[in-house]
């Protein structure tokens, strides 16, 4: 190997170091990977040590681009084993991660040398910023954890941050789509440049691959259009309930109005739109004229049982290949939902009411499959076409290097290159598989007047079981809340408000 | 390769510059000073103080404190609520609002009573130590003997918050209001708007 060659090679060599230093573990070994055991012990009902294992992992994650998605999980596991203070401070360190994000100038040093970082390895190089889900959801996990110290006020805070949220993410979302859609122009216009060949890539030549047209077929039917512009349903039930909660009528007719509109066919729905409205002297539409008001007030005395059931969906690794310029066939990891079947079908609710016995049944209000779903389907074309672009950005930079040292006429350089440049892009082909894992598959809910002897007796419809919630005789309003982590391993826990 | 020693020495130096070398500077500031961090979504402690002498003012100057017996007023400390997006604690805007009352000679506030409970539980305890044998009961407060409020303060803040491009915004709308407590009429009422604005810079680190 003469000098030259051997600068050269160390120069790639020192890049590559300084490159897996810089953009972290997930780079390498993909997200999904590293959670499994924290997210095994979780579902498998161990959580006591899930929560133990994320808090200490959250803690030697601090700082690192990857926090945000620790500290998410971190804040349910301590959500459900009970550990609210905790979970609230991991959510509030994510909070600070995301507006740390947000308040950065538009041009930034530490988000260019990001990007540098990502088109050196993969998108795992970027700072995990949230899918736009985990923005909403974190603020309704710290409702629940102020509810659960029986600090309504503060739950109100969060319920307040959790809907402000839920309005910016529909706005944030388009102009993140635009914004990717210009870098992606622009790393086409500078292939061309560096290139003989025609290297311009459309996400329309990407999607002609049948697994990627699958993907997007795929992940188009599970995303419900009925919820409309990444709506999460149970923030809009959610929010209702704290209004209510605060006797705010007007509000929480608002809610019910946007979850009609998601939701028309929910009977729980509907049923608390006619109540409200009625309440309020409110018109209501013909359809529902039929629909019979609650006999309870919906402002006072109220149980709610939440059902958390199941898993959401995760998101995996896996391949396509491609016929890309200077290569041919190549294979480029990418990340794909997998889904869970949900744990429960749904819960029975037994009490009594004006000495009557009365029996209810929990509703669907919200399918994060659903949800999730929309979200990556619509920001699919743009990451497809983002990794194809940057892995033809890294075929041509060792294209260069290979041929360099073909030019030096040393056999042992063009080696040398050969195998650094393989094992290069070998090493960083992992997909960005980073995501919140201990959100549930879908919410169910129902609600009650309190009992006439503040009993509640909740059955798994497909299970015999029967668990007796007693209510303290002072109580308000109350949340019971259902974590069904798999058929057998249900977690309940009740919220009191005097 | 002498250039790109200086090219690499260069840009690290920058990067110790840009980052800063020394640690954490800490200093007193003049609470009643302009000095103070002015951030865009919470309530800082000059709106807390823009608020309060706003309210005091206002209240003082509404003369519905003035009794023709001249006794003073006995007034209670209901609830603010938060109605914003942040978790404040609202005691500091009501108890400047009493200290200000009490300065001014024509109010007086009970500890006794409060929308939250009372300030100060001991008017009630002192009076439950007349089965105490420990106590020599001739000093033991007697009942009816604490005096009830003619009048409660209480309020709401309630914050708005938009954002266009790279301009933030939140708005603070603080209502305060006194309540006589005979006629439940709101005999007293102010509002104080606070609007700050924040934009992000196109450059920076």
């Amino acid at each position: 190997m003469n000098k030259t060659s051997l600068q050269k090679s160390i120069s790639i060599l020192a890049l590559l170091a300084s490159a897996l230093l810089s953009t972290g573990c997930s780079t390498i070994i993909d997200a999904r990977k590293q959670k499994q055991p924290y997210i095994s012990s979780y579902y498998s009902g161990n959580i006591d040590k899930a929560a133990k294992d994320l808090t200490a992992k959250s803690e030697s994650r601090n700082d690192s681009d990857d926090e945000l998605m620790w500290r998410l999980d971190q804040g349910t596991a301590n959500f459900t084993v009970g550990d609210y203070q905790q979970s609230i401070n991991a959510f509030k360190r994510c909070e600070v991660i995301i507006a740390d994000h947000d308040n950065r100038a538009v041009i930034n040093a530490r988000a260019g040398g990001a990007e540098v970082g990502a088109a050196l390895t993969n998108a795992n190089a970027l700072p995990y910023k949230g899918m736009y889900l985990d923005k909403v959801m974190l603020n309704a996990y710290k409702a629940l954890d102020y509810f659960a110290l029986n600090d309504p006020s503060a739950a109100q805070v969060e319920l307040r941050r959790m809907r402000n949220a839920q309005k910016h993410v529909v706005k944030q979302f388009a102009e993140e789509i635009q914004k990717n859609q210009k870098e992606i122009d622009a790393q086409n216009q500078k292939n061309q440049r560096q290139s003989t060949k025609n290297t311009s890539i459309s996400f329309d030549d990407i999607s002609k691959n049948p697994v990627i047209n699958d993907l997007y077929q795929s992940s188009a039917n599970k995303a419900n259009k009925l919820y409309g512009n990444l709506s999460n349903p149970f923030v809009s039930y959610f929010s209702a309930i704290g209004y209510l909660m605060d006797n705010n009528y007007g509000e929480a007719l608002v809610d019910f109005r946007n979850l009609y509109r998601m939701l028309p066919e929910n009977k729980l729905v509907q049923q608390d739109y006619v109540s409200t409205a009625r309440k309020i002297g409110d018109r209501i539409p013909n359809e529902l004229s039929h629909i019979k008001t609650y006999d309870y007030p919906l402002d006072q005395k109220m149980a709610y049982v939440l059902l958390f059931n199941g898993r959401a969906p995760a998101l995996k690794q896996e391949k396509f290949q491609i016929i890309l310029p200077y290569v041919g066939y190549t294979g480029i990891a990418f990340p794909r939902y997998e889904y869970f079947s949900s744990a429960l079908q749904g819960l029975n609710i037994d009490y009594l009411y004006q000495g009557n016995k009365r029996s209810v049944q929990t509703e669907q209000i919200a399918n994060f499959d659903a949800i999730m779903s929309q979200e990556y389907h619509e920001k699919l074309p743009g990451m497809i076409t983002r990794l194809v672009v940057s892995t033809l950005t890294k075929e041509i930079a060792s294209f260069a290097a290979v041929q360099a040292a073909r030019n030096s006429g040393n056999d042992g350089a063009v080696i040398g290159a050969l195998l650094l440049t393989g094992t290069y892009k070998a090493l960083f082909n992992t997909a960005d598989t980073r995501c919140w894992e201990t959100l549930p598959q879908e919410v169910q809910i129902a609600h009650i007047p309190i009992p006439d002897n503040g009993l509640i007796n909740i059955t798994p419809l497909d299970a015999s079981q029967t668990t007796e919630i007693k209510l303290k005789n002072n109580t308000n309003n109350a949340i019971v809340f259902v974590r069904a982590l798999s058929a057998n391993k249900l977690i309940y826990k009740t919220f009191e408000t005097q | 390769m002498t250039h790109k020693i200086i090219s690499l020495l260069s840009i690290s130096l920058s990067l110790i510059i840009l980052t800063g070398c020394g640690g954490t500077q800490t200093r007193r500031i003049d609470a009643t000073s302009n000095e103070g961090l002015v951030t865009t979504d919470d309530i800082n402690f000059k709106d807390w103080q823009i608020a309060a002498e706003k309210g005091i003012n206002s209240l003082l100057e509404s003369g519905v404190l003035n009794r023709a017996d001249g006794r003073k007023m006995i007034l209670m400390i209901s609830t603010v609520k938060n109605s914003t997006n942040e978790h404040i604690d609202t005691r500091i805007l009501t108890d400047k609002i009493r200290y200000a009352l009490l300065r001014s000679g024509k109010a007086l506030t009970t500890t006794a009573i409060g929308g939250n409970g009372p300030d100060d539980r001991a008017s009630r305890q002192v009076r439950e130590l007349d089965q105490d044998d420990m106590f020599n009961q001739s000093t033991v407060k007697k009942s009816g003997t604490a005096i009830a409020p003619d009048m409660s303060l209480s309020g709401e803040i309630v914050q708005q918050q938009a954002s266009s491009g790279r301009v933030r915004e939140s708005y603070f709308f603080f209502h305060m209001a006194l309540t006589d407590l005979d006629t439940g009429l709101a005999i007293w009422e102010e509002n104080v708007e606070i609007a700050k604005q924040a934009k992000k810079p196109v450059f920076g680190w």
